[in-house]
């Protein structure tokens, strides 16, 4: 799922060019993460990423309702910051959860090294997701930089559902529901 | 009586809009968009759909601008209540610091400095909320046109704030 073209990212990061420290400074802006920084959050993001996946691998085995999990592609990302950099993009896994019957029933995908608030973002779709449903189940590691992942599952794009940590349980009612609903 | 005075109100109104609005409509049209386009190439259907897609983009950003200025007018509010409220005080010991302060003017006080009068600058809620107020100031100033925040997630944390102000009036 990228939701914004290429030629919108290299735009953002033509803008960012134009930024010099001093504006940066009084307008109060972001500073911009310095070429070593986005390698690094980059790096972080698929370790965490990567540390999700062998999880639910392991809830999915752990559960034993015949149901599989495995990684099942690759995506590539391509943000702001790595524009501005003039960074390759990025390879990044695909899971996906099969039924027992071999039906796909989920496919996690990873969508967002820099969203603010957060140390990365996973979008959850199902094979016959439309592209406007795309942004309404998603996971958001909220942990603190630096500390453990603490993936936490929106429900839908309607935000008066809230939020719940994603955890073993979440997780297979997730994969149930959505399995009864195909 | 203005709907807007009341900022609980206001950020329920914005979270409807983008779920309802700006998360269904705007993203749905480009959807129906894209079922025109048979791959023929004739017209500018992706065009279209692109642009669609843009302003969808465009009008999430609009939203999180209007969430966060609803969001600091109350920060004002309160700050300049505050500060009339200690420069009141009898005792000059009490006052002088306040003193230095201009309720008048409250906007050309730091934002963070604001903030700070308003709530425990110790807390996480402190820090993600001047992580967002960065973000707002990128998009406000034209440095980029798309949001990097999850708006679900900005609501949530703004409603924290507010009720952490709530708490300590």
């Amino acid at each position: 799922m990228r939701t914004r073209t290429r030629e919108q990212v290299l735009d953002d990061a033509e803008r960012l060019h134009l930024l010099t420290p001093e504006t940066i400074a009084a307008l109060e802006l972001t500073p911009i993460p310095t070429e070593a920084e986005v390698k690094e959050r980059l790096a972080d993001y698929k370790a965490r990423v990567n540390a999700l996946f062998d999880r639910i691998e392991r809830w999915v085995v752990e559960n034993g309702d015949g149901y599989v999990a495995r990684r099942s592609g690759v995506d590539y990302l391509f943000e702001r910051y790595m524009a501005y950099w003039e960074l390759p993009d990025e390879e990044v896994p695909l899971l996906s959860v099969y039924a027992p019957d071999g039906v796909e029933v989920l496919r996690f995908r990873p969508n967002g090294a820099w969203v603010t608030l957060t140390n990365g973002r996973v979008a959850i779709e199902t094979p016959d997701t439309p592209p406007r449903r795309r942004r309404d189940l998603r996971l958001l590691d909220k942990s603190e930089e630096g500390q453990a992942s603490e993936w936490v599952l929106w429900g839908n794009r309607d935000s008066r559902l809230g939020s719940e940590p994603f955890n073993q349980e979440t997780f297979m009612r997730l994969v149930k529901e959505k399995h009864e609903s195909l | 009586m203005n709907r807007f005075d009341d900022v609980r109100q206001s950020i329920s109104i914005i979270r409807e809009m983008h779920s309802r609005w700006i998360g269904a409509i705007a993203s749905e049209t480009h959807w129906d968009l894209m079922q025109f386009n048979d791959g023929s190439g004739y017209g500018d259907v992706d065009y279209f759909a692109e642009a669609i897609r843009s302003s969808a983009d465009i009008s999430r950003s609009g939203l999180y601008l209007m969430l966060f200025a609803q969001f600091e007018a109350d920060v004002n509010r309160r700050c300049a209540n505050l500060i009339k409220q200690h420069k009141d005080k009898e005792v000059w010991h009490e006052r002088r610091v306040w003193e230095a302060l201009d309720e008048k003017n409250v906007s050309s006080i730091p934002f963070a400095r604001r903030l700070s009068l308003l709530i425990n600058k110790g807390r996480p809620i402190y820090a993600a909320i001047q992580k967002l107020y960065l973000e707002r100031n990128l998009i406000a100033h034209g440095a980029k046109s798309s949001l990097d925040v999850d708006m679900s997630d900005a609501i949530e944390t703004i409603e924290a704030v507010v009720a952490a102000m709530e708490e300590n009036p």
